[in-house]
């Protein structure tokens, strides 16, 4: 049925544009209600503890600040595509900027004054502090305040659309290195640490909850100044063939070397992007390669997960005790099985209809795997505890980095199989019948044959991460199958490209990363992929990192 | 010829054509009304329930079915006009309820809940509505406009995308313990009727959703709003050309759609008691198969499968997992919804009653 | 009537029914192995619909379809193309966002050799086999006269190359009867004399039997060996080109007579001066 266009969408934001003032209220008000909504949400009251810059700015107060800051630069954009000059259009940005900041603090002063916490959770105390910058709290005073900041805020953003492209890039660049350093300032304080001859850099750079005012400046100066010199070297020309290999070399140099020279905490979470870029890759043979939208992946997870606990526990409901490296090909094996098995029944059912089938069988096999029906046999909500680690010859694999590097082997074995798979006649075929299923099948194609293969090699890769998994936590429950685990999948994949390998990495490290370093996210973490996939999906349908569009010379 | 030599020939004709995953297929048919016939059987053996049982079963079953076919207009009318499945409605139906909550809360801060229901439950359910349409609106907005004229799977993504929004945004918002709403005066009383006690907001539950479907089905069948949509679900590209304003269609489709699943929100919790912000994902996928099962895009038979998935709910664990001497078979209720969506995309997908469309323009 | 050993395709009372609509009512079709074969015949009538049936595309109500003597009727379009039948469309259904090279490969498809464990191992076998799957489809896609173009995307292509990539991924299957759904449409007559040539070269070099709609009356009297003509779901008229262009209801139907033609030529110049 549909296949998934993975060039760019021509959609563009088509409106009416208005005069400037209103497009600039307008741009304000969007300001304001987004900073409203993240306030209500509750989001703030975790930002609150970190700080950016130690003790002069939170988290929470920076991203008040950047929603204003992009409703001025949006005002400010506006009006100069209707011919204003600088000084006019920073004007038009300090009146979003105003609007904004009157919107929020009338909120905040509701908030404060007014009993809204039986119906919206988030309005209390705590967030009216959390995004007062100077005055008391819920005060007239910490309202005039906030608007200042807010028309302020604006002006800066307008000023900021106005500078010139490389200039404005640069400022970008050092605002970013500067949230970045704040907010990854565990990962990198980290690094310091453990990197020789730079431990006494530590303390100089990092305070306990974020960056310190000096290093602040250097860290934002410095980064945009390098911005500004590479933006004007004399570029050597390079072949994009030849880029994409140095950028995929940096990829593999980062993936190794990173989680070696950080702490535990970082290697833990290096362990949960590694099975995760395993799952995706999974479901991209499935969904990127051939185009079928299983929504029911996380099934194939649980299959090799219980294999391996059945296979390598004491508990006493398993079968076998195997080896750690007997019982995992053992679980891929299953877990293919499974996958031809899911597949087989869904063959002829297409698109949209697909992804709703699939999900079916997803929760059924998830309602019956936590059932006390089939406690005898999979442990019905207790799970099945006391999966032994596994061990080659005298030494057992028990720290996450060491797992790490064991998920990191897989991932190259699957990803050298599935790039083999892609580039022949397997591939081929996939990519037709996501193209025009009926043509294909009119050139000879099987659509059975290639649709179940599909199904038997994506579910393998998803049940090799399952019994890895089961093997790391030591026990599996079947509380840690739920749907959201195919929508992760699924939105790692749209978001990194489809079809892409390095996409599949891209995409993890941003959604499996991000929220496990900044532990701000928490419970947001579903909101956050919610809007990075609508995002997504407006601005940049391929992806991050896409698929390369086949291109091949004419002497291959 | 004689007819079993027609018969014989069928057969070997049926033979010539299949392959092996027609028999998989057939295989799977066979299974299902095996394990169905055996239930049945054993159920009917076990005899653990009553006639007065099964009679308050089936009275669940139809308020339950009501709320379904609530849910599944939606889906069903958004299917007809665009051709793409609404991945967030449930979620509407969620926020449409927590609507109803604080304007019931609200009535019963001031007193009138208790006092005068009645008057207090249209107040309720038009909150309801009107914060159900608001959402599907956005929704279409961000998920469905863009992508009108691009054939992917982009709508499928952003709707997804959108669910998980409103789903912890709400979450966000109003936390994430249960809630209930407040009392209904003497609407939350009991009554009998031929030995059978039933609950009262279920009666009201019921009508409601009765009037509301029999409204829907006028508005479509004698407005020219309703004769609008029939035309653009049929002929998006007939309807542009004569002089039909296609994207208003699309967003007043939307707006109903919503609003009846607001109104089902509001339903569901009186029904239920407790809301959460996790309701809409079961009662969409739900709602999807009662659409589903009626044949999609068409609005009877959103009614028929919303009531016939209801029955199917309430009655299949007395009158079929009873069968199999599983412990605790209540766990699998929802199992039966699932199934039976998957048995109706993979063996039917036309559903009950047929699809409107003529052939999907795969 | 011809032998029937002498047909490569003998389609015998085809029917198709769409719910009330009769498409195709008890149409015969007699195309002799290695000739080429021409169906014209009114908008509407029939044509693509038949071709449908053949392919299994559609399924026919009635009738049977038999490829030198074995039935094919009903079965699953993969297998059709794996006895030999291949097809274009209509309206150019190419893989727009594979290269003309990759279109190709995919019709090679079905007579590549490589399995799953082939190309998972990348052996010698898989070496062998897709070296010269694409030095086959170099050749096709020289022999249709876009050589040059073979890394280009196929959505970028003029369209009278994109119809000459499609001819040649469906060679590509290595097809005894290739089915043509209107190959001229939207050319100028210069490219209608290209195709016939082409179509003459399949036809002789290759040894496939063509089976073609076609409107552009030059190009199909200049090419066919037989004519089909259908209206209304039914066969009007089957004969030779001569025959056909002569036939008191072909023309009536269809075609239209010279003296028909040049009246109506004349009636449009008068319109034209007046207005």
């Amino acid at each position: 049925m549909s296949s998934f266009d993975i060039v760019t969408s021509s959609f563009r934001i088509h409106r009416r544009r208005g005069h400037a003032v209103a497009e600039a209220v307008r741009a304000g008000a969007f300001a304001g209600a987004a900073a409203i909504a993240f306030a209500l949400v509750g989001a703030y009251l975790i930002m609150d503890r970190r700080f950016v810059v130690e003790d002069i700015i939170t988290l929470a107060q920076t991203v008040v600040l950047l929603f204003v800051l992009g409703g001025g630069h949006a005002a400010a954009r506006s009006a100069a595509r209707d011919g204003a000059t600088a000084a006019t259009a920073i004007g038009f940005g300090a009146l979003a900027g105003l609007v904004a900041g009157l919107l929020f603090a009338a909120a905040i002063l509701l908030v404060a004054h007014v009993g809204l916490r039986s119906h919206l959770v988030a309005a209390s105390p705590m967030l009216v502090r959390a995004v007062t910058f100077l005055g008391a709290p819920g005060s007239a005073v910490a309202a005039a305040v906030l608007v200042t900041a807010g028309t302020a805020a604006g002006s800066v953003g307008a000023a900021a659309a106005m500078l010139r492209a490389d200039r404005r890039t640069a400022v970008l660049i050092g605002l970013a290195a500067l949230l970045g350093a704040g907010l990854f300032r565990d990962v990198f304080a980290g690094l310091l640490h453990n990197l020789p001859g730079l431990a006494a850099l530590e303390p100089m750079v990092f305070g306990v909850g974020g960056v310190t005012p000096v290093a602040a400046a250097v860290i934002a100066v410095g980064a945009a100044g390098l911005s500004l010199v590479l933006h004007h070297r004399r570029r050597p020309p390079i072949a994009a063939s030849t880029r994409r290999r140095i950028e995929g070399v940096l990829l593999v140099v980062l993936l190794v070397l990173v989680p070696l020279v950080t702490d535990a905490f970082v290697a833990q979470v290096a362990m949960l992007v590694g099975l995760y870029v395993l799952m995706a890759m999974g479901l991209n043979i499935e969904l990127g390669l051939a185009g079928l939208v299983d929504l029911g992946f996380v099934a194939f997870f649980a299959v090799g997960a219980y294999t391996m606990a059945l296979a390598c526990s004491s508990d006493p409901r398993a079968a076998v005790h195997l080896s750690f490296w007997l019982a995992l090909p053992l679980a891929t094996t299953i877990a293919a099985v499974a996958g031809l098995l899911f597949g087989l029944p869904v063959l002829r059912v297409r698109g949209d209809y697909l992804a709703m089938a699939t999900l079916g069988l997803g929760e059924i096999v998830r309602v019956l795997v936590v059932s006390d029906a089939m406690k005898p046999y999979l442990g019905g909500s207790q799970g099945i505890i006391e999966i032994a680690r596994p061990s080659l010859g005298g030494w057992t694999l028990d720290t996450p980095l060491q797992f790490y590097f064991l998920a990191l082997i897989l991932a190259a074995l699957v990803g050298l199989v599935s790039w083999r798979l892609q580039h022949s006649r397997i591939g081929r075929a996939w990519l037709a019948i996501r193209e025009d299923e009926d043509v294909a099948q009119a050139l000879g194609i099987d659509l059975v044959a290639a649709k179940l293969l599909a199904y038997t090699v994506g579910a393998a890769f998803a049940g090799m991460a399952g019994a890895v998994f089961a093997a790391l936590i030591g026990s599996v429950y079947p509380h840690s199958f739920q749907l959201a685990i195919s929508i992760n999948v699924l939105a790692i994949l749209v978001i990194g490209g489809l079809g892409s390998l390095p996409g599949v990495v891209v995409g993890s490290l941003v959604l499996i990363g991000l929220p496990e370093l900044l532990r701000e996210f928490g419970e947001f973490r579903y909101l956050f992929y919610g809007i990075a996939l609508v995002v997504t999906m407006h601005l940049k349908t391929e992806g991050l990192w896409p698929a390369v569009a086949r291109q091949e010379a004419t002497d291959a | 010829m004689a007819p079993r030599h027609e018969r014989l020939e069928a057969l070997a004709e049926w033979r010539r054509q299949s392959t092996w995953v027609d028999g998989v297929l057939l295989a799977i048919r066979l299974g299902v009304a095996a394990t169905i016939l055996v239930g049945f059987g054993g159920s009917l053996v076990a005899g653990t329930y009553s006639i007065g049982n099964i009679a308050s079963f089936v009275v669940f079953g139809l308020t339950i079915g009501c709320i379904y076919a609530l849910v599944a207009l939606g889906y069903t009318m958004v299917y007809g006009i665009l051709r793409m499945i609404n991945f967030a409605h449930g979620d509407v139906m969620m926020v449409g309820s927590f609507g109803g909550l604080f304007a019931a809360d609200a009535l019963s801060g001031a007193g009138v809940l208790e006092a005068a229901p009645l008057l207090s439950l249209p107040l309720v359910v038009a909150a309801g509505m009107v914060v159900g349409a608001g959402v599907a609106l956005g929704v279409e907005r961000i998920a469905y406009r863009p992508f009108l004229h691009v054939r992917s799977l982009a709508p499928l993504i952003c709707a997804i995308g959108m669910s998980f929004v409103l789903q912890y945004a709400a979450r966000g918002l109003f936390g994430s313990r249960n809630r209930a709403y407040p009392g209904f005066g003497w609407m939350e009383r009991t009554f009998e009727v031929g030995g059978l006690t039933i609950p009262m907001l279920q009666v009201v539950a019921f009508v409601a959703a009765g009037v509301m479907l029999a409204g829907l089905l006028a508005v479509v069948r004698l407005t020219r709003l309703g004769r609008a949509m029939r035309a653009v679900a049929e002929d998006r590209d007939a309807a542009a050309l004569v002089g039909i304003d296609v994207g208003r269609v699309i967003v007043a489709t939307f707006a109903i759609g919503g609003a009846m699943a607001g109104v089902a929100g509001v339903l569901y919790a009186l029904v239920f008691k407790q809301i959460t912000v996790f309701l809409g994902f079961s009662l969409g996928i739900k709602g999807f198969a009662a659409a589903i099962l009626g044949g999609i895009g068409n609005l009877p038979g959103a009614l028929v499968g919303g009531l016939v998935l209801g029955l199917a709910e309430a009655l299949g664990p007395a009158l079929l997992l009873e069968g199999f001497a599983l412990p605790a078979p209540y766990q699998f209720k929802d199992v039966i919804g699932y199934a039976m969506l998957v048995m109706v995309l993979i063996f039917r997908p036309q559903g009950l009653l047929g699809e409107r469309l003529a052939d999907k323009r795969a | 009537m011809p032998d029937p050993s002498d047909l490569l395709l003998d389609v015998r009372a085809l029917g198709k029914r769409f719910g009330g609509l009769v498409a195709v009512r008890e149409v015969d079709l007699a195309v002799r192995r290695g000739s080429v074969h021409a169906i014209i015949g009114p908008n509407g009538a029939g044509k693509t619909t038949a071709f449908n049936c053949i392919t299994s595309f559609v399924k026919p109500t009635s009738g049977r379809i038999l490829l030198d003597g074995e039935r094919i009727d009903g079965l699953a379009p993969h297998r059709i193309a794996a006895h030999g039948v291949a097809r274009t469309y209509q309206n150019v259904r190419l893989f727009a966002n594979m290269t003309a090279i990759e279109n190709v490969l995919v019709g090679e498809h079905l007579r590549l050799r490589t399995s799953f464990l082939d190309i998972v191992l990348r052996n010698g076998r898989f070496h062998r086999e897709e070296t010269a799957a694409r030095a086959r489809a170099r050749d096709l896609l020289d022999f249709v006269g876009i050589g040059p173009r073979a890394g280009l995307l196929a959505r970028a292509m003029p369209y009278g190359d994109q119809r000459r990539l499609e001819i040649a991924r469906a060679l590509a299957t290595r097809p005894r009867l290739l089915m043509l759904d209107e190959p001229a449409a939207g050319m100028n007559p210069a490219e209608g004399m290209a195709l016939v040539r082409l179509i003459e070269r399949i036809r002789d070099d290759l040894g496939v039997t063509v089976l073609l709609i076609e409107h552009h009356m030059r190009v199909v009297m200049a090419i066919s060996e037989r004519i089909t003509v259908f209206d209304r779901g039914a066969v009007l008229a089957e004969g030779a080109p001569n025959d056909i262009q002569n036939d008191d209801r072909v023309i009536a139907a269809y075609l239209g007579t010279r003296s028909t033609q040049e009246a109506h030529a004349v009636k449009l110049r008068a319109e034209a001066r007046t207005a």
